[in-house]
C-alpha cells in the first residue's frame, strides 16, 4: 500500500512540474500555432533568474515571480521583434526559435558560467513529511499544490474573464476572432508572455529538486512535449490530464521496467495518437 | 627565342622544386609537435570541460609550450557532449590538422566511440576517460586509456570488504551505459567474491530527471547503497535521496565521481559522509598535489577533481612520452610504445603511474570521505591509499579477460530474488 501510495505522490508531483511547463507550450502552440522550442530554454534560464534573485534576496517565493516575469519580458521581446514578423511561415518560426535556444544556451555560459548549481528551498519545504508508514518530501506536495493552484487561476482566467474569452476565440479561429473585434497582436503578445511566465516560474520551483545545468532545458521539453500532444494542444483540460498521466505512467513505467524507461513513456503517446490523432482533449484541426 | 627563355626558368624551378620535395620530410621534422585535445564546452559536461581547460592552463604555466626541444602546438576541440561529435573532431584532429597524439573523451562511451580511429589514421590516442575493455578484450594497436573504469572499484570493494566488515548487503545504483556498468561490475565482483551480497541492482537513464520511482524500490534491509553518478545526476539524486528520509537508512558508497571537485561545491550537505573512490581527491597530502591545487585555484578559484587532474596528468604523460622519444613524434611506432609502456614515479598529483603492460596503467587508489574541515568547506578526505592497483586486481589478466566483460547483466544478481 505504502510502495503504491509513494510511487503515485511521485507521479503526480513530476506531473506537476511537467504541467507548469507544458501549459505554457501549449498556450502558445493553441493561439498562435508556433512550436516554440526554445520553451526548455527558457525554464533554465528562468532558473537563473531566481537563483540570482535568490541569493540577493534570500526570498524564495519571490525568486519564482522574479524568474517567471524576466522570461515573460524575454518572450514578449522575442515574440514581437522576430516571430512577428514571420506569421504563417511555420518551419522560418520553428527555426528562429531553435536559433534562440542556441542564443540562450551561450549566454548562460558566459552569465553564469559552466557551473552545475543546486537552488535551497526555505527550511520547511526541505524537510520530510511523514502520515502513518508513508513519508514523503514536503517539497514534492508543495509543488503539487502550486501547481493545482495554477490550474484553477487559469481556469477561473480562461474560462471567467475578458481577455479570457478573447483568449479561446483565439485559440479556435485567429481570422474569424480578429474580425469580432478582438485585438489580435495584443491577444498574441498577451499569451506569449503567459506562457513564458510559466516557463520561467516553472525553472525555479524545480530547481531545488532538478538542480540547474547546462543540458537540462533538453531533458525536460520532452516531457513537456508528450504531454501537450497526448492532451491535446490548447487545451487546460488537456495539459492538467496529460501531465498526470505523464507523470505516472513514468513513474510507474521506471518502477517496473527500468530497462525500457523511455519506452514506457513514448508508447501510451503512440497509442492515444493512433486512436484519436489530435490528443485526448484536442480539436480535430 | 621565348622558348629558351621558359626553359632558362623552368629547369632551375624543377630544381628547386625537387630539392623542396626531398627536404620536406626534414621540415616538417623541424614544425611544431601537434597535441590535438578533446573537451566539452557546452552541453552536460560544460563543467568537466571547464575544469579540464584549467588543467591545461597550469600544465601550460609550468611546462611551457616546448618539450625535448620543440615547439608543442595544442588544438583544441569541443564536442559539445556529444558522443556522435566527439568522433567528427577527433577525425577532424587527425586528418586536417594531422596531431601527433590526441588526448580526450569524457564519458566512457566516447572513449569507445574514438579508439577505433587512433587505429585506422595511426595515431596515438590516450583515451582520457575509463572504458574497460579498451585495456582488455577491444585492444587497440595505437590507443592507451588513462585508467580503466573498473579498476577504483575492485580495489574499493576489497577496502569495504575489509575495513567495514558490517556491510553485507549493497543495493547498486548507476546510470545505464558503460561507465555505469563498469564501475558497478568492478564492485560487485569483487565484493561477492569476498563473501558480500549485492541484492538488487539499478541503472537508469543518464538524463534521468526525477529518481522518484528508483528511490521508492529500494530493499529495506540493504546495509548499504553503491552509487554511480555522472554528470548532473550527482546534483539531483543525493538530493532526491535525502528528501525521501533514506539519507541515515544506509551507508552510501560510491564512485568518486558522485562528489568529484567539479560538483562539490555546488552540492548541499546531502552528500557528508559518503564514502567513494577514485584515482585521486585534492585533498592528497603530497607535494606534487598541494602544489598543483594551489595553481588550479589562482585559475579556477576552486578545487581540482578528477577531471581536472587526470587532464593535467595526461599531459605530463604525453610529454614524458616525447621526451623519450626525444622529440622524434614523427615515429609513430617509437612514440606510441614509449606512452605505453611509460612510467611517471613524480611531478603527478595523484600520484605514480606505470604502465601494465595491457594498454593502462597501474596507480594509487584513494579511498575517500566527503567531510567538512574547519573552515566549513567540503572536502573529499582521505581515508586510505590503495597503492599501485592493477585493471586486473588480483586477478591473472589471463584468466579475467575470459569472463565477459562488465555489462548490464555481467555480473549477474545471483542474490536479488524477489
Amino acid at each position: 500500500m505504502t510502495f503504491w501510495l509513494t510511487q503515485i505522490f511521485n507521479g503526480v508531483s513530476y506531473g506537476a512540474i511537467v504541467f507548469l511547463l507544458a501549459m505554457g507550450l501549449s498556450l502558445i502552440f493553441g493561439v498562435m500555432k508556433v512550436i516554440n522550442v526554445t520553451h526548455g530554454t527558457y525554464f533554465l534560464v528562468g532558473a537563473y533568474f531566481g537563483l540570482t534573485t535568490l541569493k540577493q534576496t534570500g526570498n524564495f517565493f519571490l525568486a519564482i515571480l522574479i524568474g517567471g516575469i524576466a522570461i515573460a519580458i524575454m518572450g514578449i521581446v522575442i515574440e514581437r521583434v522576430f516571430l512577428r514578423r514571420l506569421q504563417g511561415n511555420d518551419l522560418g518560426q520553428v527555426l528562429i526559435t531553435m536559433g534562440f535556444v542556441l542564443v540562450l544556451q551561450d549566454a548562460i555560459l558566459v552569465i553564469w558560467g559552466p557551473d552545475p548549481v543546486s537552488m535551497d528551498a526555505p527550511k520547511f519545504l526541505a524537510s520530510t513529511g511523514r502520515i502513518g508508514g508513508f513519508s514523503f518530501p514536503m517539497y514534492r506536495l508543495f509543488l503539487i499544490v502550486f501547481a493545482a493552484v495554477t490550474a484553477a487561476a487559469l481556469w477561473f482566467f480562461e474560462s471567467r474573464t475578458k481577455i479570457g474569452s478573447s483568449v479561446r476565440a483565439a485559440v479556435d479561429d485567429v481570422e474569424m476572432a480578429g474580425g469580432m473585434g478582438v485585438n489580435v497582436p495584443v491577444v498574441f503578445s498577451l499569451v506569449f508572455g503567459l506562457g513564458s511566465f510559466l516557463a520561467g516560474m516553472s525553472g525555479v520551483l524545480a530547481a531545488p529538486w532538478l538542480g540547474i545545468q547546462a543540458g537540462l532545458d533538453f531533458e525536460i521539453l520532452p516531457f513537456a512535449f508528450v504531454a501537450i500532444i497526448v492532451g491535446g494542444m490548447g487545451s487546460l483540460k488537456g495539459a492538467v490530464v496529460a501531465s498526470l498521466l505523464v507523470g505516472i505512467i513514468d513513474n510507474l513505467g521506471k518502477t517496473f521496467f527500468p530497462e525500457f524507461a523511455y519506452f514506457t513513456l513514448f508508447l501510451p503517446m503512440a497509442v492515444i495518437l493512433a486512436i484519436r490523432p489530435s490528443g485526448l482533449f484536442g480539436r480535430a484541426m | 627565342m621565348i622558348r629558351k627563355r621558359i626553359a632558362f626558368l623552368v629547369v632551375p624551378l624543377a630544381f628547386a622544386l625537387a630539392a623542396l620535395l626531398a627536404a620536406g620530410p626534414a621540415l616538417a621534422a623541424k614544425g611544431p609537435i601537434k597535441i590535438g585535445l578533446l573537451t566539452s564546452k557546452k552541453g552536460v559536461l560544460a563543467k568537466h570541460g571547464s575544469d579540464q581547460m584549467n588543467a591545461l592552463k597550469v600544465f601550460r604555466e609550468k611546462f611551457g609550450d616546448k618539450v625535448a626541444g620543440r615547439d608543442v602546438k595544442f588544438f583544441i576541440e569541443d564536442n559539445e557532449s556529444k558522443v556522435a561529435l566527439a568522433v567528427t573532431r577527433v577525425r577532424k584532429l587527425l586528418t586536417r590538422d594531422k596531431v601527433h597524439i590526441v588526448m580526450g573523451g569524457l564519458f566512457g562511451s566516447t572513449g569507445y566511440a574514438i579508439a577505433p580511429l587512433a587505429d585506422r589514421y595511426k595515431t596515438p590516442i590516450l583515451i582520457w576517460s575509463c572504458p574497460d575493455d579498451i585495456s582488455k578484450r577491444k585492444r587497440k594497436k595505437y590507443a592507451v586509456t588513462y585508467f580503466s573504469c573498473s579498476q577504483p572499484m575492485h580495489a574499493f570493494a576489497h577496502w569495504v570488504r575489509t575495513s567495514m566488515p558490517n556491510i553485507k548487503k549493497v543495493i547498486t545504483i548507476g546510470p545505464d551505459y558503460a561507465f555505469g556498468y563498469e564501475s558497478t561490475g568492478g564492485f560487485q565482483q569483487v565484493f561477492e567474491d569476498m563473501g558480500g551480497k549485492v541484492i538488487q541492482k539499478m541503472y537508469m537513464p543518464i538524463n534521468t530527471v526525477d529518481y522518484g520511482p528508483y528511490i521508492g524500490k529500494l530493499k529495506k534491509d540493504a546495509d548499504a547503497l553503491f552509487i554511480t553518478l555522472a554528470g548532473a545526476q550527482a546534483l539531483r539524486l543525493p538530493k532526491q535521496l535525502k528528501e525521501a528520509g533514506l539519507a541515515n537508512k544506509y551507508v552510501i558508497l560510491g564512485n568518486g565521481t558522485n562528489t568529484d571537485e567539479f560538483v562539490l561545491d555546488a552540492q548541499g550537505d546531502e552528500v557528508l559522509g559518503w564514502i567513494s573512490a577514485l584515482i585521486y581527491s585534492a585533498d592528497i597530502q603530497t607535494k606534487d598535489n598541494q602544489d598543483f591545487v594551489k595553481s588550479f585555484v589562482k585559475h579556477a578559484k576552486k578545487d581540482p577533481g578528477y577531471y581536472a587532474e587526470g587532464y593535467y596528468g595526461g599531459l605530463v604523460s604525453i610529454y614524458k612520452a616525447i621526451e623519450e622519444v626525444k622529440g622524434n613524434v614523427e615515429d609513430k611506432d617509437k612514440f606510441f610504445a614509449a606512452l605505453r609502456n611509460l612510467k611517471v614515479a613524480t611531478g603527478m598529483p595523484a600520484g605514480p603511474r606505470a604502465s601494465d603492460g595491457h594498454g593502462t596503467f597501474k596507480m594509487n587508489v584513494y579511498v575517500r570521505m566527503t567531510m567538512k574541515d574547519e573552515t566549513g568547506k567540503k572536502r573529499n578526505k582521505v581515508l586510505a591509499i590503495i597503492p599501485n592497483v592493477s585493471q586486473f586486481w588480483n586477478y591473472k589478466p589471463d584468466e579475467f579477460m575470459k569472463l565477459p566483460p562488465y555489462s548490464r547483466d555481467y555480473p549477474p544478481c545471483k542474490n536479488c530474488g524477489n
